[in-house]
């Protein structure tokens, strides 16, 4: 049905419409920090223009990183993949390095942490009940 | 930072209630480049419905993106105070695009 196939496309064209003032929204506020600490003034078209190639470069991105995890078959892209995205500028190589260790050890900190709340937990557990507390954690 | 964030958000989510209420979403969810947001981007241009992000490499993505917007900024106004210009254009911005494109 060619009216159903229209109406998709009007809705991909619309979540991309979205997607697209997300990110300059984003953009916007980091060019904002960026325009106070160097006392510089960006034009409202400048932004447009660096939201508009970070979505495009996310494209890009996005593509490169499916090819790479698809290349090590793997369904799941890793920060293996991500690292060979930040390849061509030794710089950024290792600052990206760098912070996939720190993210790695935030994370693994935040996993100790939640399994000796829930080992803390299962002790407490019927305490928990009886009381009608619930805990949650963001 | 956080107040004119805020207020931001508030003319944006006002303008973005006509959408879809996940459009909202994305921008409540900003940190740097939020995730919800980095990950809505990657999945919406991957060939394969299967292929999915590890936790730690979108929170790296998030950071790759974020120095990216970042560099393009610094190095568009590092070019417009070698031009002695009053306000970052896009001609400073365009001088510095091919390198910017080459080291990423």
């Amino acid at each position: 049905m060619e009216e159903e196939a229209e109406a998709e496309e009007q809705q991909r064209f619309s979540y991309q419409q979205r997607l697209k003032a997300a990110v300059h929204y984003t953009v916007g506020c980091l060019c904002e920090e960026v325009a106070l600490d160097k006392e510089m003034q960006f034009s409202k078209q400048t932004i447009a223009a660096i939201s508009e190639l970070t979505f495009r470069q996310c494209e890009n991105f996005a593509k490169d990183l499916e090819m790479f995890a698809r290349h090590a078959r793997r369904t799941t892209i890793n920060t293996e993949d991500v690292k060979l995205l930040a390849r061509r500028s030794n710089s950024l190589l290792k600052y990206i390095t760098d912070k996939s260790e720190e993210i790695a050890q935030i994370n693994v900190e935040r996993k100790a942490r939640k399994k000796k709340k829930s080992e803390d937990g299962n002790h407490n557990s019927r305490e928990l009940a009886e009381a009608g507390v619930v805990e949650s954690e963001k | 930072m956080l107040g004119p964030a805020v207020r931001c958000c508030d003319t944006f989510t006002s303008r973005a209630s006509g959408f879809h209420p996940s459009a909202a979403l994305l921008v409540t969810y900003w940190t740097a480049l939020g995730e919800e947001l980095v990950s809505r981007l990657l999945h919406a241009h991957f060939k394969d419905d299967k292929t999915k992000v590890s936790g730690d490499s979108l929170q790296l993505m998030a950071e790759l993106l974020k120095i990216f917007v970042v560099e393009a900024a610094v190095r568009a106004v590092r070019q417009a105070q070698a031009e002695d210009a009053i306000l970052v254009d896009v001609d400073q911005l365009e001088k510095v695009l091919p390198q910017l494109l080459l080291d990423f």
